[in-house]
């Protein structure tokens, strides 16, 4: 099965080439096909995971989607609204956006005693600080994040959020400071290819 | 174990996912490795003597060209300039080789603001902001497409519609502040961020015919070479002068480039042009994948040629920040 997957986004890459501008014919399925694919590749993220008395760090994926993004800084021939497959200008020029992060460590938590698959939702505020934001962004955001714990006790736990990105706000730095004793924090390497 | 197999597979795709976006941005990859090290460690020889005035009066046709693709150009009392980019820095990490030779604050008039794709050493978001605030009445015009890729300036954005051109066909012209717009072909790509120019291929690259009053120029941008479709813009406009790339080119007396055009490509694209001047564009800034300054050395070398002799005294070569001024 895996095989097959590799060669088939092996054959959908082969197309890469050079297409003259004015012969561009539009085709959303590869489009999205080809972005739906690079929403694949995970942020690695760091947890913390204690107990009070121990406390450790627990290496886990989170993935990047963005529902919604509402850019303030879009010219007269572009909708302010973008949904799912964003414009990296967009994004770091200034905006809002919604955005749900599934995520999963790679073992189970020692100490927190919560499960290891979660999703955050919640939205963030983009703002650009060197070269309008394609250099360097930076990002303050909210979140809630549903991951129960073992004993059902707890459902999730809220957060604040905050980035700093460069090359077009695809690479970058997040930092989540959870309102939970078990997590307090994560630290994400943050990947998003559009 | 069962989870350990699908954590291997995950890791795979995920591994073969991170290659394919590698070689997808392998040309700005590679450019990236090889300019790194200047980017931290170098900074961009300095130009002297910027000329102090730009815009002069009782100009018929002047250009100055302040390196790379950026060109000031004054047409009587219009002054245009064309992909403005006057950052060391390319995109964050490439270092410019020299400095722009366009000092912005002498800089006393500003009607139009062209911009021929959104590639990153092209469209320059600062420049063009900077710009933008000191002269809010001037106008950026740019090709269809391109407005993905730009924020909203405080100036009037106009987009042109270049989207039926093709190299038997020249585009719509409009009138933008009493000066003659017409998108003309090129041979190039659109889109910044790799994916969507090489798998997405989408749009936004043009050339430009700008004419006003008796005069006509030509802005190539950037372009691969072309006859068909450069002898249909040479056979349509009497091209007083012609802004042409000659590069970036490895083998830069060669033929065959897709999407630029090596030296002698530029020399042939001039000659389908039968336009009267030539000046070169498009190299001596960013180290591509040869020296900048080595499309400049095969060019000299060519005009010393028979077969390219001809064109010797049409040939005008520009240093960075050098301005010629044609009065006839």
């Amino acid at each position: 099965m895996i095989y097959k997957l590799i060669v088939t986004v092996l054959i959908i890459f082969l197309d890469i080439s050079i297409g003259f501008s004015q012969d561009y014919k539009e085709n959303k399925t590869k489009e999205y096909f080809t972005w739906g694919l690079m929403q694949m590749i995970p942020s690695p993220t760091l947890y913390q995971d204690t107990d009070g008395n121990n406390s450790r760090v627990q290496f886990g994926l989170k993935w990047q989607i963005i529902p919604i993004n509402i850019s303030f800084k879009t010219n007269k021939y572009v909708s302010n609204s973008q949904f799912f497959m964003i414009n990296p200008v967009r994004r770091f020029t200034g905006s809002i956006e919604t955005f749900i992060q599934p995520e999963i460590t790679i073992a189970e938590f020692k100490y927190s005693n919560i499960k290891s698959f979660g999703v955050s939702t919640g939205s963030r505020l983009m703002f650009p600080l060197v070269e309008y934001g394609e250099n360097l962004s930076g990002s303050l955001g909210m979140k809630y994040t549903f991951r129960k714990s073992f004993d059902e006790v707890s459902k999730g736990y809220a957060g604040l959020e905050a980035g700093i990105y460069i090359f077009g706000g695809m690479i970058g730095l997040q930092y989540t400071q959870n309102f939970n004793s078990r997590t307090n924090y994560n630290v994400s390497l943050y990947i998003k290819y559009f | 174990m069962i989870i350990n197999k699908n954590v291997n597979k995950v890791l795979l795709v995920i591994c073969y996912l991170q290659f394919v976006i590698c070689i997808s941005g392998c040309f700005y990859a590679s450019i990236a490795i090889r300019n790194f090290d200047d980017a931290i460690f170098d900074s961009a020889k300095k130009v002297e003597n910027k000329i102090k005035d730009p815009v002069k009066k009782d100009i018929r046709l002047s250009a100055l060209w302040g390196g790379h693709s950026t060109i000031l150009l004054q047409m009587y009392n219009k002054v245009i300039i064309f992909d403005p980019y006057f950052n060391n820095h390319l995109g964050g990490v490439f270092l410019r080789k020299v400095e722009t030779g366009l000092d912005v604050d002498y800089l006393n008039q500003l009607d139009l603001i062209c911009v021929s794709h959104s590639h990153m050493d092209h469209l320059c978001y600062s420049s063009i902001g900077v710009l933008s605030e000191k002269f809010p009445n001037a106008k950026l015009v740019f090709p269809y497409g391109v407005e993905k890729y730009l924020p909203a300036f405080d100036v009037d954005m106009v987009r042109i519609d270049n989207r039926n051109v093709n190299p038997n066909k020249i585009g719509k012209t409009i009138l933008i502040d009493s000066i003659m717009v017409t998108p003309v072909y090129v041979a190039h790509t659109g889109g910044r961020y790799a994916i969507d120019t090489y798998t997405w291929k989408v749009e936004g690259a043009t050339g430009y015919i700008l004419q006003y009053r008796d005069l006509c120029i030509y802005f190539a941008g950037d372009t691969g070479y072309d006859s068909t479709a450069f002898k249909k813009i040479g056979n349509n406009f009497k091209i007083d002068l012609a802004f042409i790339p000659i590069g970036p080119c490895r083998n830069c007396d060669s033929l065959g480039f897709r999407q630029h055009t090596s030296s002698s490509e530029g020399l042939l694209l001039f000659r389908d042009l039968n336009a009267k001047y030539m000046i070169p564009m498009h190299y001596g800034a960013i180290r591509y994948m040869s020296d900048e300054n080595y499309p400049l050395v095969v060019l000299e070398e060519l005009l010393n040629t028979t077969a390219y002799g001809d064109l010797k005294n049409k040939v005008k070569i520009l240093k960075v920040g050098e301005q010629i001024i044609f009065n006839e």
